[in-house]
């Protein structure tokens, strides 16, 4: 309390104010005993947020400060000699730039980083009081121009940065305090400012570091690092230099340049600048969160700029892309084996989707959704060609359009999905399967009714192709197979669950190879009735109907061939990715199965039944997926069932076992000739099949992962082989336990379930 | 030594007061008086403590609430759990929790939900021996930037359809 009541005296209230003190105890008369004062919107989570004064853990006002902490001076410079200002000077900056990485990499607070920095924080408050586009109000005023100009500009450049940082967390791509804290304690920074402004301030620097300190090599590098930080905001699409043209790269290749030398500087002493960086900022000024120990760097934060500035030159690559499909392949790999940079990550949904309304400054929206089903299965087909020969206006068109609209509001979810952190990235699929299922829905009713205009493709007496609804199901079969494989790698299923979920995600990938199957032949009888007629070209004789033909023939072999083989290759591709995929989880399913014959694992969980039912529980597991149309969600009875039909049993046991376990290698020896397939076509191929171009690596690594799993999977399947049949059934459960094993370098969406002995004591 | 249990009375003031202090001491994320207040005030029925015979003040304690979730369904939330470091390996925490999920069972919870720490075994297993399952994983949650698990426990089918599904069309909110 006495705290408390050193501020309220420090505060002086005592003039303008009212005494409600009646007013109060009036009101208060009229209070139920026990009700919690609260206004109706202020929930538990706000709860959770809410500060308590005089509680240590929550009240920044009681952090104790040291005296040198409390003296401490931004207006004067530091140091007796020149040397001593600027090894300071360079300790700062220093810890300044590591700042910066501790904030972002380490998804720590600016408070508790960057502006733990009294520079910072002195700055930072002068422009928030007066904020001068020019920086006349925000300045060090020592005398000594390593202070006042170097280190000032320091200052600005990493504030400018955290600006930088700003824009693009207020897109709402990446998510705050999870993947990103942005609250820089009501202190503005440099909203008035421009690049220019920050640029030249820190080129002034480098100048002078340069003419009065060319022997000090480490503060000018650092300098040049900040500048390049500064640069990054020149990659904004919003910023219309970076809307024409392909970016330039130099900036980044510049401050991985940077940082890679940084890194060899040994950090100093922290007691060159004892009471720089201080907590002092917590207690100053309006801390909305609970106090925190500021971050000590650790030394190896120079590699976190390096991380940061290859992340976002491989997000800014995807403007190389040269089709739809690269693109989607791109977004599909970029982020998934590794979790990238919070800025790559942020970054790339908005130098893909732009501001003003168009992909990557190439295609509108609409044509960015036309070019997806283009690119997949409306090339060529009799709806394609009805578009094309019907006027602008028609109502056919207008539909089209209508459906390209809401097609893009969903694909512009699907992108943003792959930029998020682990977590939401499954999160979003979950959000996403109902607008795919409702559009599949409304798209199938649309194509249906064309169908009963004649505009249809058949593939063969009883089946259509039916273009969109085919593209749509591609991707929400897609979407429902991420989000149940993405379970596995979160740790969100306990091994009771394994069969139900690979089962599921087998049955998905058996729909999705369905899917792909029917395009593919729709594609080969496109090709084939193209090249029919160059052979009806031979055939027939000269005239007027021969040229007509040759027309349509040139036509088709200059537009369409070349999206048809395209398309061909990649759905080749798209489906032996599904097989591995359908092939690894069947094993999975295959795996339980075994040790379940066995007694040692069972997919009901006895705790269910306490307060619930194993169905109930079941049907929780699988909400996600009850409403989905088409494929509907096999019964609870389904998958019990499915399971028995799995399971060995007498007579026979021991043969009938054995036959499983050799059934799944065969099927493991599959998958890894599929995937040593793909590999080698993306290795190989500057074209691949698969699409993965700019993504080259990061797919490779997503293969040679799974191809990881399918060899710990073959490797147990022998291990299961060789201890289930040298011990009687019975042992077994006395013998072993089943225990989760996350393969080193394996894909994390197919863990395995192995065998542990039980150590007797 | 027995334990006995019995739902809070926020009367006691003494109680109250010693109750957040074991959740203090015991949990990573540090609560403001609000937030128990919260609970306590407004909940009190589905908050349970846990008293040994030779002790004055509550050893243990379960503080819950349950609310209409998106106009759907009757969702039971299991807030804190804290059981004083002398008194562990008893089964005071299970028998608390057991306590509190009946007690939001017969009020007609359709569910009971909480969320606990990913690295947090001890608890996980205490959840899931109840039934709970992990519904999602949620990137640094807490304050120490660990990640927590959703987990829920469903009490009636109603847990296990999708609120869009649930709700009038008029109220619907995507989940």
């Amino acid at each position: 309390m006495e705290a408390l009541k050193a501020q309220l005296e420090h505060l002086s209230i005592e003039h303008d104010l009212i005494d409600i003190t009646a007013e109060f105890q009036s009101l208060a008369k009229e209070m139920k005993p026990e009700s919690v004062i609260k206004a109706p919107s202020f929930d538990l989570f706000e709860g959770t947020h809410s500060l308590e004064i005089d509680n240590l853990k929550l009240d920044s006002s009681l952090l104790q400060l040291t005296q040198a902490e409390q003296d401490f001076d931004c207006n004067v410079s530091h140091g007796s000699s020149d040397e001593q200002k600027v090894e300071f000077v360079t300790v700062i900056v220093d810890r300044i730039c590591r700042s910066i990485v501790q904030w972002l990499n380490e998804f720590q607070t600016l408070p508790t980083t960057l502006l733990s920095c009294r520079y910072v924080e002195h700055m930072m408050h002068q422009y928030t009081q007066d904020p001068c586009g020019d920086l006349s109000t925000c300045r060090l005023e020592t005398g000594d121009l390593l202070f006042d100009q170097v280190l000032a500009s320091c200052v600005v450049g990493a504030c400018y940065f955290v600006k930088f940082v700003q824009t693009l967390f207020r897109a709402g791509v990446v998510f705050e305090e999870e993947d990103l804290n942005c609250n820089t304690m009501g202190l503005d920074m440099l909203s008035n400012v421009t690049i220019e402004i920050v640029m030249s301030h820190l080129d002034l620097s480098q100048q002078l570091l340069k003419k009065s300190y060319p022997e000090n090599d480490q503060l000018l590098l650092l300098v040049e690092l900040l500048t390049h930080l500064v640069e990054l905001d020149n990659y904004l699409p919003s910023n219309e230099a970076s809307s024409f043209g392909s970016p330039n790269l130099e900036p980044v290749h510049r401050l991985i340049g940077c940082a890679e030398r940084a890194k060899f500087f040994e950090m100093h002493s922290p007691e060159v600048c004892e009471g720089v960086f201080s907590t002092g900022i917590q207690k100053r000024l309006s801390n909305q969160f609970p106090p925190r120990e500021i971050v000590k760097p650790m030394g190896n934060e120079y590699d976190g700029f390096i991380e940061m500035g290859k992340d976002l030159l491989l997000v800014l690559s995807v403007e190389q892309a040269t089709t739809i499909t690269e693109i989607s392949q791109f977004s599909r790999f970029f982020n998934r084996t590794k979790q990238r940079n919070v800025i790559a990550r942020a970054f790339f949904p908005l130098y893909l989707m732009r501001d003003d309304q168009t992909v990557l400054g190439q295609y509108t929206f609409n044509d960015f959704s036309f070019l997806h089903l283009k690119e997949f299965s409306l090339c060529s087909t009799s709806l394609s060609t009805a578009l094309e020969q019907e006027p602008g206006d028609s109502a056919l068109r207008h539909k089209f359009e209508d459906f390209l609209q809401e097609i893009s509001s969903v694909l512009f979810e699907w992108y943003q999905t792959t930029a998020q952190n682990r977590c939401r990235y499954r999160q979003g699929y979950n959000r996403q399967l109902l607008l795919w299922d409702s559009l599949q829905a409304q798209i199938e009713t649309f194509e249906l009714e064309l169908e009963g205009q004649t505009i249809k493709d058949a593939l063969d007496e009883d089946n259509t192709l039916m273009p969109m609804t085919t593209w749509v199901f591609y991707m929400k079969l897609r979407a429902m197979s991420d989000f149940v494989l993405m379970g596995f790698e979160l740790d969100v299923y306990r091994p009771w669950e394994f069969f139900s979920m690979f089962w599921y995600g087998y049955y998905l990938n058996q729909h999705l190879e369905n899917n792909l199957a029917r395009v593919s032949k729709s594609l080969v009888a496109k090709i084939a009735s193209i090249m029919s007629l160059n052979k009806k070209l031979k055939k027939s004789k000269a005239g007027e109907k021969k040229d007509k033909v040759r027309e349509i023939y040139r036509s088709k072999m200059a537009e369409e061939m070349p999206f048809l083989t395209k398309t061909r290759e990649f759905v080749a591709y798209s489906t032996l990715d599904c097989q591995i995929t359908k092939t690894l989880s069947l094993v999975g399913a295959c795996q339980f199965s075994i040790l379940k014959s066995c007694g040692l694992i069972d997919n009901q969980n006895p705790a269910s039944t306490a307060f619930s039912s194993s169905e109930w529980v079941h049907k929780l597991r699988f909400k996600t997926f009850s409403s989905i149309g088409v494929p509907e969600l096999p019964t609870y009875a389904m998958f019990q069932q499915s399971l028995q039909d799995f399971v060995v049993t007498e007579p026979m046991f021991g043969i009938k076992l054995s036959q499983c376990i050799d059934f799944t290698l065969e099927e493991l020896e599959k998958a890894k000739s599929s995937l040593r397939k793909i590999m080698d076509d993306i290795k190989i191929k500057e074209d691949d099949a698969a699409a993965t171009r700019l993504v080259r690596s990061e797919s490779l690594e997503y293969y040679k992962s799974r191809y990881r799993s399918a060899e710990a999977l073959t490797i147990n399947a022998r291990t299961l082989k060789t201890k289930l049949a040298d011990t009687a059934t019975a042992d077994l459960v006395k013998r072993y336990t089943v225990e989760v094993s996350r393969p080193h370098g394996g894909c994390p969406y197919f863990p395995v379930l192995i065998l542990k002995g039980i150590v007797s004591h | 030594m027995s334990i006995s249990y019995r739902p809070l009375d926020i009367s006691k003031t003494e109680e109250v007061k010693h109750i957040q202090k074991v959740i203090d001491a015991d949990l990573s994320e540090p609560y403001s008086v609000y937030v128990y207040r919260y609970f306590f005030n407004q909940w009190p029925n589905v908050c349970f403590l846990a008293f040994s015979e030779n002790e004055k003040n509550p050893v243990g304690c379960v503080v819950c609430k349950y609310e209409v979730h998106r106009g759907a369904r009757l969702r039971g939330y299991i807030g804190m759990l804290a059981v004083e470091h002398k008194f562990r390996r008893r089964g005071i925490a299970k028998k608390l929790v057991a306590l509190a999920i009946e007690k939001m069972r017969d009020l007609g919870c359709d569910e009971v939900m909480l969320e606990t720490e990913v690295e947090n075994t001890t608890a996980l297993s205490l959840y899931e021996g109840f039934g709970f399952i992990r519904l999602k994983r949620m990137f640094r949650y807490y304050l120490n930037q660990g990640d927590a698990f959703k987990l829920i426990l469903p009490l009636t089918e109603k847990s296990c359809t999708r609120t869009t599904f649930l709700v009038q069309p008029e109220t619907v909110i995507a989940e």
